[in-house]
């Protein structure tokens, strides 16, 4: 999804994890280029697409994960097991019950979700069943504060981009002025600056406002593209 | 409520029958200078939003129709009078069709407000103004495509530059009812269509106003109902609560959602950008960033303010008023109009016109040789500062600033045009929001605020009086405007309201535009006020020869000597201040001059002429706009002001020991 492709399916994801547990079952890292035994996979389905899309190589009786198969797993696997301890350790789910709700939604995170819940988890190592948490991005950088997916304007720094999620308010003179101005759902924005007053690009406009008004337009802010260099590196593993 | 018709600026509307043609659009896209060049007449046209602030009319001299000009829209719910005053154009019954003007750079923008405009069924032509701006920001419009999906003539132009004018006016002569449809789903549907059966069958647009009421407050269908009857309001509101119920979020967040994705679905069409464009206005876009800098944008604004002090203060009320009065006016026009006027033996007439308070000798001297000359100035560096666009930078830099006394960042433009004359800031005030807001800034622009011919006497007094003096002036009177907005603000009920300003792109202001803006402004303001000084000193010359000015200064001299510490002459200076305060504060330079007032008095006297009560067609005007009650309060608050706060102004310094 991230690389634009087209994302995989459910049953491509799944064979996915198949792979990789058995990689970690025979004590290796996984890693590009790593192979696993094809013996007795369990989705013999994903496993023929995820060949046609390049994802894995056959190689006789082992399948070998290609760059791109091994970062769609990786990705995979931690959205995979960071729910399954969400779903353990905040909801306090049974073991069970806490991998079949995972199984449901490990499918539908995508990688700012996962970094939420990563960070408020406090970037855990291990998956309840004790299998490694492959780390990313804020992991690395060591963050500590979580930021929501959808803030309010206020909560930007100047500089940084994002698209419109809603407007938060009910008064109807402020909201029809604020989408005449071009702002409105779905709109890509860019905060210029924040004091005296907010300025905001939004298509071809350029629009200022006061803080009462920052906090009523929510968004999603873009990723962070800069990792917080210097912090401690918290985590070393074995993968890139 | 704002008048329809002002005699400022409008002529009567001469043939009914004829059809009319509406502009209509949202601020600062042009409106105006397309309706200078289909009617031939002239309208201030500026780069700062809401400059319209009235109905204009005027014939189409290529077209057999009557052109109407309304003040810009934001959205399609209102949120000021100007802004009401558009949709009841629109709203009227005569017959007529709809010309929007759409900023062609901002085709989603422009939409918008064109999917409502659909609503009305009147025909319509869209006109993509500043077609050369989107070319520069690597814009292609396909105005075939709009036009097919809209179902109306749509084209493009560059109004500054009367671009694209003959496809306009043949557009106009074949406007036609857009085809396009939004449906906003079965409730809200359904409750448009309650309200149009709750209107009465001869009401003209009335699924568009329906849309309005639904995406409005409760209380908009009293606004825009207004002579209506009240059940039909009643059943109205009712309609919208309940439509309201059936929501999470507000109706005009949903009716605006639909619209939207109209909108995108017709720009995916006819819209392409090329990349790798935009590099033209580097310059401007630098200091685009930098003027509403935190920091930088603070040092833009001092630097704005030298060139304006050295513009109007130094060169104009110095220069030039000195070589108009000593040069033009005591050196070749006087003498030998009074050698020929000189001859008339009665001599209360001889007095009427070259006395002391002569027509000529005082009331044209004055107005001719000191005040047009700063007047004229102070126009050509407004409409300089108002064609680049740095007006809304600094609306953004002093929001802050005017949030402290109840206003917001809009105040900026009556409270700067308001250094130009405080009577057209009061007519200004309607692009405020609220009534609080702008009673607020009626009373800071009469409290305070002095006009830019008053401030050309004070600076030149002040240069004579010492540097010192006029920083401390500043001060003073910043610091009373401070003072009565707080409290002001704390006394009248309502919350200051939001503040949201489009930034429009910088651009060079043309020189003809400049010129001709100020040309009509200062026309203006003469028309304005010569009659007023004529009549000012008309007055004086009678209480002087009838002896009334002696017993009115006997009677004002308790607090003139008593509590200002001032000569007793000087209360005619005040007396001619409630004429004109440029007059007065003349007045008081004069006594200066003469050597009848040290500096401290005559620092103290400004002060208060400062305070003191607007000139009397600032009353005029506030009593006009603001209501009696309102005025009447406001002039007395001002009145008695002005007083207590010369007393303590003249009662400190005095006490420090204060000299300048």
């Amino acid at each position: 999804m991230e690389n634009g492709k087209t994302p995989l399916t459910e049953e491509q994801e799944e064979a996915l994890s198949e792979i990789w547990m058995r990689i970690e079952n025979r004590k290796e890292i996984p890693q590009a280029g790593t192979s696993a035994p094809l013996r007795r996979m369990k989705h013999r389905e994903g496993l023929d697409e995820l060949i046609r899309d390049g994802y894995i190589k056959a190689e006789g009786d082992e399948v070998r994960l290609t760059e791109t198969g091994f970062a769609e797993a990786r990705r995979f696997i931690r959205n995979q097991r960071l729910s399954e301890r969400l779903l353990s350790d905040v909801l306090n789910l049974e073991m069970e019950e806490a991998e079949k709700s995972a199984c449901r939604y490990e499918h539908m995170l995508d990688t700012d979700a996962a970094e939420s819940i990563c960070i408020l988890l406090g970037h855990p190592r291990t998956c309840p069943h004790g299998n490694l948490i492959p780390p990313g991005e804020c992991c690395v950088s060591g963050e500590t504060s979580l930021r929501p997916l959808v803030v309010p304007l206020s909560e930007l720094e100047a500089g940084e981009t994002g698209t419109v999620a809603y407007i938060g308010t009910t008064d109807h003179a402020r909201l029809s002025y604020l989408s005449s101005l071009g702002v409105m759902t779905g709109r890509p924005i860019e905060l210029i600056q924040k004091k005296p007053s907010y300025i905001l690009k939004v298509d071809e406009n350029t629009v200022a406002f006061d803080e009462s008004v920052s906090r009523e337009i929510f968004v999603r802010p873009s990723q962070r593209k800069r990792p917080i260099a210097g912090i401690g590196r918290r985590f070393r593993w074995g993968w890139r | 409520m704002a008048q329809e018709n002002n005699a400022l600026l409008t002529d009567g509307r001469e043939s009914p029958e004829s059809e009319k043609l509406i502009l209509v659009g949202q601020p600062n896209i042009g409106k105006s200078v397309i309706f200078s060049i289909l009617t031939g007449r002239y309208v201030v046209v500026s780069n700062y939003p809401g400059t319209t602030v009235e109905v204009l009319s005027g014939k189409a001299l290529e077209l057999d129709r009557y052109v109407i000009d309304t003040p810009g829209i934001g959205g399609i719910v209102p949120r000021s009078e100007d802004e009401v005053v558009t949709l009841r154009t629109i709203l009227s019954d005569e017959r007529k069709s709809i010309l929007q003007v759409g900023d062609a750079k901002n085709l989603r923008r422009t939409l918008m407000l064109t999917l409502a405009l659909a609503e009305t069924g009147l025909p319509l032509v869209l006109d993509l103004n500043m077609a050369d701006e989107a070319e520069k920001s690597g814009y292609v419009i396909d105005t075939k495509s709009l036009a097919e999906n809209l179902g109306i003539p749509v084209v493009l132009t560059v109004a500054t530059e009367k671009r694209g004018k003959e496809a306009l006016l043949d557009a106009i002569r074949r406007p036609s009812r857009p085809s396009i449809r939004v449906t906003y789903g079965p409730r809200i549907e359904e409750a448009a269509g309650l309200i149009v059966d709750a209107l009465p069958r001869a009401f003209p647009s009335r699924r568009f106003l329906a849309l309005i009421l639904l995406s409005g407050d409760p209380g908009l269908a009293d606004d825009l109902l207004k002579d209506r009857d009240e059940g039909v309001k009643r059943k109205i509101r009712d309609i919208v609560s309940r439509a309201q119920a059936q929501f999470g979020e507000p109706l005009s967040q949903v009716i605006m959602e639909k619209r939207a994705a109209h909108v995108e679905r017709i720009v995916k069409k006819s819209l392409t950008k090329r990349e790798g464009q935009a590099l033209a206005a580097r310059s401007l876009r630098t200091l685009e960033d930098v003027s509403t800098h935190p920091l930088w944008g603070f040092l833009v604004l001092g630097l704005v303010l030298f060139g304006l002090y050295e513009f109007v203060g130094v060169l104009a009320a110095g220069y030039i008023v000195d070589f108009f009065e000593d040069v033009v006016f005591r050196g070749l026009i006087l003498p030998p109009v009074i050698q020929l006027l000189s001859h008339i033996p009665e001599p209360h007439v001889r007095n009427f016109f070259i006395g002391e308070y002569g027509q000529i000798t005082m009331g044209l001297t004055y107005a001719l040789a000191i005040v047009f000359p700063i007047v004229a100035a102070f126009f050509v560096a407004f409409s300089f500062l108002e064609d680049t666009g740095y007006l809304p930078r600094l609306a953004v830099m002093l929001n802050k600033a005017f949030t402290r006394v109840g206003l917001n960042g809009r105040a900026v433009i009556p409270v700067v045009l308001g250094l130009g004359c405080g009577t057209m800031a009061t007519l200004v005030t309607r692009i405020l929001e609220t009534r609080r807001e702008r009673i607020i800034a009626t009373l800071l622009l009469a409290l305070g605020i002095p006009c830019s011919a008053q401030l050309g006497v004070i600076l030149g007094m002040s240069s004579k009086i010492g540097g010192g003096a006029i920083f401390l002036f500043l001060c003073f009177i910043m610091l009373q405007m401070l003072v009565v907005g707080y409290l002001a603000a704390k006394v009248l009920p309502g919350d200051t309201p939001f503040f949201i300003t489009e930034l429009p792109p910088y651009r060079i202001p043309r020189l003809d535009n400049v010129l001709s803006k100020t040309y009509f402004r200062t026309k203006w303001f003469i028309r304005e006020a010569i009659p007023y000084f004529l009549l000012g000193t008309a007055v004086l010359f009678f209480a002087d020869v009838t002896g009334v000015l002696d017993r009115l200064m006997d009677l004002f001299s308790p607090v003139v000597v008593g509590l200002f510490d001032l000569p007793k002459k000087s209360s005619q200076a005040f007396i001619l201040g409630f004429l004109r305060r440029d007059y007065g504060a003349a007045g008081l330079f004069d006594l200066f001059d003469q050597g009848l007032m040290d500096g401290l008095q005559a620092f103290v006297s400004l002060s208060v002429m400062t305070l003191f009560v607007p000139c009397i067609a600032n009353v005029f005007i506030i009593f006009k706009e603001r209501g009696y009650r309102v005025a009447f309060l406001l002039v007395s608050f001002v009145f008695a002001y002005a007083i207590m706060a010369g007393t303590v102004l003249n009662f400190f310094l005095r006490r420090l020991n204060i000299h300048f």
